[in-house]
């Protein structure tokens, strides 16, 4: 094997956290192998110039954020990693197993907490921690959903810990978003690495949309032949348009937005050349509170006025269903492990990461005491906003964070600082390990398909736990191997 | 059809065809600019600005080269070169999922060359460049619509929305000279008028077409007939008619709406005022009102489009 050029990981320092691609300095996993010999025989110019292709090929695309307040509409694209996160057979099958064990028990969860409610009667969540969720949505009492699939779109973050474990940080149940960089990041690496992903074998995640596609017309309302499925957006200035435009395209439906659907008699309609056409299933990305002026927020220029209504009539499916929230709601994560053994009668595949809730007096008291090394997170934000990492917090900060807690515990939580997993990141000149997490999409239609790969985040500041793509984040493309 | 969608593809295809004809019109005074005396670029100059119909008091006095080419190419005004690609892009955002990718990065890419030569003023030293990279640009975008679009709706949409807006330009464009030059419509051209005449067939990107045609003598009679009444040039007034009226039927018939009888008889009344006619009858008559006539037809044909397939009323569209 030829060694990488010495400069290229000459700052490579494998840290306390479980490194992806090294088991000991310069001994790679036996799947970075191939990798690692491939980047001895490149130089530094040779990876600038593939990095360049990569970013002109976002920037040509149109793969980009415009930056707030600049009046000449600068974009900038998401940072994006050259190599490859490369997971084995073997870590996929068990991460597959256990996605689709907890996705099945939450679409169970939420078919029970807005029906019979079995759980809470049982004492197995409590009832309070529901009804208080700011996601609960009490219209959604009795209402059948088809399939009982209230979750058909689902984006998990996993983090991998320092014993080399994988453990769930985040259901994201409402409208996960980043799946188009997935498969941009893919498209992207056939362009800069061809030969290396052909010599791996590389499992394909193209027939994603297909999949996708095949999931929501599983909704479609009984009697409804050939539905007709829509995309709804939220419109142009989304920061996730790119990702609905390029969803709609690949799926070949029609990308809609509030003002073209209108609702008469309980039936969604949109307005289209050849007079008014019916609609039978929407995947909106919209969320709860703007997808009906008249149900929800009165203000919401977004929505279709009408449209919980004919939902309500059965008329219409939405993909997720209206509610989910309260499932992925940061406290309620913590019962997931006891909603799993409940519904399912099954340990969990897919371990949590330690959480207290700040509403128990006890659990409280101990995170009040140890602010500097826990992790604090608002229950209600998501993005990276509303959080304190102790151990790079000043006094200043967890003194302001005491009193929030103090002043509403229900709406915090504390986990452990984690040691995410570090992979290489290719910055400027050489290769340094950075921390990364990992969001598979999982997709429960009648059968749950969860394309094999996801989005790596990577936080690309030295040092940094936060892979946000609003707080300096950045993505790389991630391998699934036979 | 989404009617959104082909309100936008209409109009990705009216900006951009725009965009080829400014950044032709820029070129071809660049390129004559030589030939001309002060006073006459100056003119010409006030001719640009009123076949772009961008001329107002205020910009009357400002028609001196470069400035005037920097500011129609680069400047924050409507008719600018850059505002044009801009809004097409805009457009072209909107239904990034009807477009193919290559479409969609061709016009990005467009679109990042122009705000990259607002803030680099490198492409002034030969401005001409910058014009030609802007057509071929858009010939590459059409080339890769026509070879991969599916001639359905949204195919005609932008077929209506390239040859409406082709009309409104050419008429403009014929217009403006024609309120300059004349004197002696019959006859040969004067040599000062020649380079005008020839400037006028560039401009209309039918220089070799009509050489082809009638030999490199410019005859304006010819030039008049050729640009106006030709069926087979499609930069003709004639064949844009033709391109609306076939691309209305065909919107008709996909629509498989009973109503649109309005908007077919408008462009078959625009089509029949350029198919029946007769050169020298034009020139008997009123040419102005002719050309006026064209664009008054254009404008009602849009209103019509609109009424009948994108903003009509809700009431009566739901049985």
């Amino acid at each position: 094997m030829a060694a990488p050029q010495a400069s290229l990981f000459s700052e490579y320092r494998l840290g306390r956290a479980y490194d992806e691609m090294f088991a000991a300095p310069a001994v790679p996993r036996p799947q970075y192998a191939a990798l690692y010999s491939q980047l001895g025989t490149l130089a530094a110019a040779e990876l600038q110039r593939r990095q360049q292709v990569a970013d002109r090929a976002f920037l040509h695309q149109g793969i980009t954020f415009t930056v707030y307040g600049d009046h000449k509409g600068t974009e900038r694209i998401f940072p994006y990693d050259l190599l490859p996160r490369i997971i084995t057979g073997d870590e996929w099958r068990q991460l597959e197993r256990g996605l689709t064990q907890r996705i099945t028990a939450l679409n169970l969860f939420l078919k029970d907490i807005y029906n019979e409610g079995r759980i809470l009667r049982a004492g197995v969540v409590p009832r309070e921690l529901i009804v208080s969720c700011p996601h609960y949505r009490r219209e959604m009492r009795g209402l059948r959903v088809p399939g009982d699939r209230y979750v058909s779109v689902a984006g998990t973050d996993l983090v991998r810990l320092s014993d080399g474990s994988f453990a769930v940080l985040e259901d994201n149940l409402r409208v996960p978003s980043g799946v188009s960089y997935m498969l941009a990041n893919r498209a992207v690496m056939k362009r800069t690495f061809s030969r290396l992903l052909a010599r791996y074998s590389v499992r394909p995640i193209d027939h994603y949309a297909q999949a996708l596609l095949r999931t929501l017309r599983d909704l479609s309302p009984q009697g409804r032949q050939n539905p007709t499925v829509v995309l709804l957006t939220p419109g142009v200035f989304n920061s996730a348009y790119f990702e609905h435009a390029f969803l709609a395209r690949q799926m070949g439906i029609e990308l809609v937005e509030g003002r073209d659907l209108f609702v008469h008699d309980n039936i969604v309609y949109m307005r289209t050349t050849s007079g008014a056409q019916r609609v039978d299933v929407i995947y909106r990305r919209v969320d709860d509170d703007y997808v009906d002026p008249l149900a929800f927020r009165a203000d919401s220029q977004l929505g279709v006025t009408g449209l919980f209504n004919a939902y309500r009539a059965g008329n219409v499916a939405l993909a997720n269903a209206i509610g989910t929230g309260v499932a992925d709601d940061k406290a309620v994560y913590a019962y997931v492990p006891a909603i799993i053994r409940f519904y399912l009668d099954e340990d969990p595949i897919l371990g949590n990461v330690e959480t207290f809730l700040l509403d128990d007096p006890v659990q409280r008291d101990h995170v009040l005491q140890n602010l500097d090394q826990l992790v604090v997170k608002a229950v209600g934000e998501s993005g990276g906003y509303g959080m304190l990492i102790g151990p790079h917090s000043t006094a200043e900060q967890r003194a302001q964070f005491r009193d929030r807690i103090l002043a509403n515990p229900r709406n915090y939580i504390a986990q452990p600082t984690l040691d995410l997993s570090c992979a290489p990141c290719f910055l400027d000149d050489r290769i340094e390990p950075r921390h990364v997490d990992l969001r598979p999409y999982i997709l429960a239609g009648q059968q749950t398909v969860i394309v094999p790969g996801g989005l790596t985040r990577v936080a690309l500041r030295r040092g940094s736990l936060v892979v946000n793509s609003s707080q300096g984040g950045g993505s790389k493309d991630t391998w699934v191997l036979e | 059809m989404l009617s959104r969608v082909a309100d936008h593809l209409y109009w990705l295809s009216r900006y951009l065809e725009r965009a080829e004809h400014t950044a032709r019109l820029l070129e071809i005074s660049v390129s004559l600019a030589p030939d001309r005396t002060p006073e006459s670029a100056s003119r010409q100059g006030v001719r640009l600005l009123s076949a772009l119909q961008a001329l107002d008091a205020q910009r009357a006095g400002q028609v001196e080269f470069p400035l005037l080419a920097v500011d129609l190419t680069v400047g924050e005004r409507e008719e600018s070169l850059r505002s044009c690609v801009s809004h097409a892009r805009e457009n072209a955002r909107q239904v990034r999922e009807q477009i193919s990718v290559d479409m969609w990065e061709e016009l990005n890419r467009l679109y990042l060359r122009l705000n990259a030569a607002r803030d680099d003023h490198g492409w002034q030293e030969q401005p001409e460049d910058l014009f030609r990279e802007v057509r071929h640009s858009v010939y590459l975008f059409k080339g890769m619509t026509s070879s991969t679009m599916v001639r359905g709706e949204g195919w005609h949409y932008m077929e209506l929305g390239r040859f409406l807006e082709r009309s409104i330009n050419a008429s403009m464009l014929l217009d403006v000279h024609l309120r300059e030059f004349h004197d002696g419509l019959r006859g040969q051209v004067e040599t000062v008028d020649f380079v005008e005449w020839l400037s006028l067939l560039r401009c209309c990107a039918s220089f070799d077409a009509y050489v082809r045609a009638h030999s490199a003598s410019i005859r304006p009679l010819h030039v008049l007939d050729f640009l106006l009444l030709n069926a087979e040039f499609p930069r003709s007034l004639r064949f844009a008619a033709d391109r609306i009226e076939e691309s209305l039927r065909r919107l008709s018939r996909l629509s498989g709406r009973s109503s649109p009888a309005r908007v077919e008889r408008l462009a078959g009344l625009l089509r029949a005022s350029l198919q029946f006619v007769q050169i020298e009858e034009l020139l008997n008559g009123d040419l102005l009102q002719t050309l006026e006539h064209v664009r008054r037809q254009c404008r009602l044909i849009h209103h019509a489009t609109y009424q009948s397939y994108i903003s009509y009323q809700l009431e009566g569209e739901i049985a």
